[in-house]
């Protein structure tokens, strides 16, 4: 059996379907309008307060290699974009300041836009180039983000949508699970990762859980 | 014509102004932290701190003024920008993007309160948060401009529902960025929230870790504003903040 994809993982949003056929769009058209060497999407794990690389377009190499690579949050312009919600733009670094001595390596510009519902951060979208030519500006961080509020709005009415198909599971009974199910398996699958992510975390989301409980049945202290 | 004359002429009044005898100014930089060990900003930082967030609670903690406090490098370049341009200003690295994506607004908050407290004569804030904070920021920079404070805060670089604050209170001094070919160059924006258009493109600035590097955004272009406005109150300590916008507005296109 194949291991899910951080796109479907995290988001939702399944290979093959439009929203994932629009998000590579959005991809693609960044790298082609922005002469960048390659793009990609990262997802947000909220969990881990990591970044989840779901997709790359560019170079197929690429693709498969840094699928499901993650990246800290504090960590270069990427988690500066995810912590920041803002566009940022890294550039090579000289040692002085009027000479074109190189002291960083590949890649030559890097841009990285933050995947936003209402402030809430759901991914990142970036581009990369290696030419020494090309230099991310202020049109390309622009561009990039408005297609990254493009991609944030597609992942929110996947959302809303995956809601009302949910409700009117349930209503039927169809025999799919209904929306309390569906939030119980949330809540077993979030304490498995964090059972094997966070094991320190335990202690506290335990004496949360005693707490809601506690409020959920009256009595019981 | 009259207009690139006009340009020459703030560019010379504004040259001057760097090189005449100038009062130190406290500027408080509310970022990422400075890389006080990069040869452009050493011996310029007066002082260094980081907001850390405790059960939601902010705590002043110091830090090593002599160090390398910066997490990515934005501070440390924002930081570059103001003092190339003021040579007077001295620095108050107040970090508070730490790498907990939670609580990034709530440590800015705290970050504001801490330089109002201490009457840093200028604020700059290359950050920005959403409309949901704007009451708790607010009230301190009401406070800042009544205690002759000027708050320098950047537009947000994402197109969402507003300009991000505190660029929109009108008790701050608010940039946006373009390409300008110096620092010294603005262009007021008649009729907008976000007042001031400063160069953020492009922008040469000093590197975390040692070295240059170019940086590109609103909060590139925020510490241009910045240092302008350090170039006139140490030229003029008297100056209230809307006496400065006024000069700025002047020295606009």
């Amino acid at each position: 059996m194949s291991e899910e994809s951080p796109l479907a993982k995290y988001l939702s949003i399944f290979p093959q379907t439009p929203e994932e056929r629009v998000l590579r769009l959005l991809v693609q058209l960044g790298i082609r309008i922005a002469n960048a060497d390659e793009g990609s999407l990262l997802v947000f794990d909220e969990t881990s307060n990591e970044l989840v690389f779901a997709m790359t377009v560019g170079n197929s190499q690429s693709e498969s290699s840094l699928k499901g690579q993650r990246v800290a949050i504090g960590s270069g312009i990427t988690g500066l974009a995810a912590l920041t919600r803002e566009v940022h733009i890294g550039a090579p670094t000289f040692h002085e300041i009027n000479q074109p001595d190189n002291v960083s390596g590949d890649p030559k510009s890097v841009l990285a836009a933050p995947m936003l519902i209402d402030d809430v951060l759901v991914g990142v979208m970036t581009a990369v180039t290696f030419k020494p030519e090309v230099r991310f500006g202020g049109r390309e961080a622009d561009l990039y983000a408005g297609f990254a509020a493009v991609a944030g709005v597609i992942v929110q009415q996947r959302r809303r949508l995956a809601m009302l198909e949910s409700e009117s599971d349930a209503s039927i009974n169809t025999g799919t699970l209904s929306e309390r199910a569906r939030a119980e398996r949330d809540i077993f699958q979030s304490l498995e990762r964090m059972l094997r992510t966070r094991p320190d975390s335990l202690t506290t989301v335990a004496s949360l859980l005693a707490g809601i409980e506690r409020l959920a049945v009256p009595g019981s202290h | 014509m009259v207009t690139r004359d006009l340009n020459q002429w703030v560019d010379q009044q504004l040259d001057q102004l760097s090189h005449c005898e100038l009062q130190p100014v406290e500027v408080a930089v509310l970022d990422s932290g400075i890389d006080a060990t990069h040869p452009d900003l050493a011996g310029k930082i007066s002082e260094a701190v980081q907001i850390e967030l405790i059960d939601g609670k902010a705590r002043i903690v110091q830090t090593n003024l002599l160090g390398n406090s910066d997490l990515f490098g934005h501070g440390t370049a924002v930081a570059s920008i103001i003092t190339r341009l003021a040579p007077n200003a001295r620095i108050v690295d107040v970090r508070v993007l730490g790498t907990d994506n939670n609580g990034a607004a709530a440590a800015l908050i705290a970050g504001l309160k801490f330089a109002v407290e201490r009457k840093s004569r200028i604020i700059n804030m290359s950050l920005a948060v959403k409309a949901d904070y704007a009451p708790q920021l607010w009230p301190l920079c009401e406070l800042a401009y009544r205690q002759n404070q000027i708050v320098v805060a950047a537009r947000r670089n994402m197109p969402l529902a507003d300009e991000g604050f505190p660029a929109e209170f009108s008790s701050c001094v608010s940039v946006d960025r373009d390409r300008f070919p110096t620092p010294y160059r603005l262009r007021f924006n008649l009729n907008e929230i976000i007042e001031y258009t400063a160069q953020g493109e492009e922008v040469i600035v000093a590197a975390r870790g040692g070295g240059y590097t170019t940086k590109t955004g609103t909060s590139f272009a925020t510490p241009a504003v910045s240092g302008l406005c350090a170039l006139l109150v140490g030229a003029h300590p008297e100056l209230r903040p809307f006496e400065v916008k006024t000069i700025l507005k002047a020295f606009s296109d």
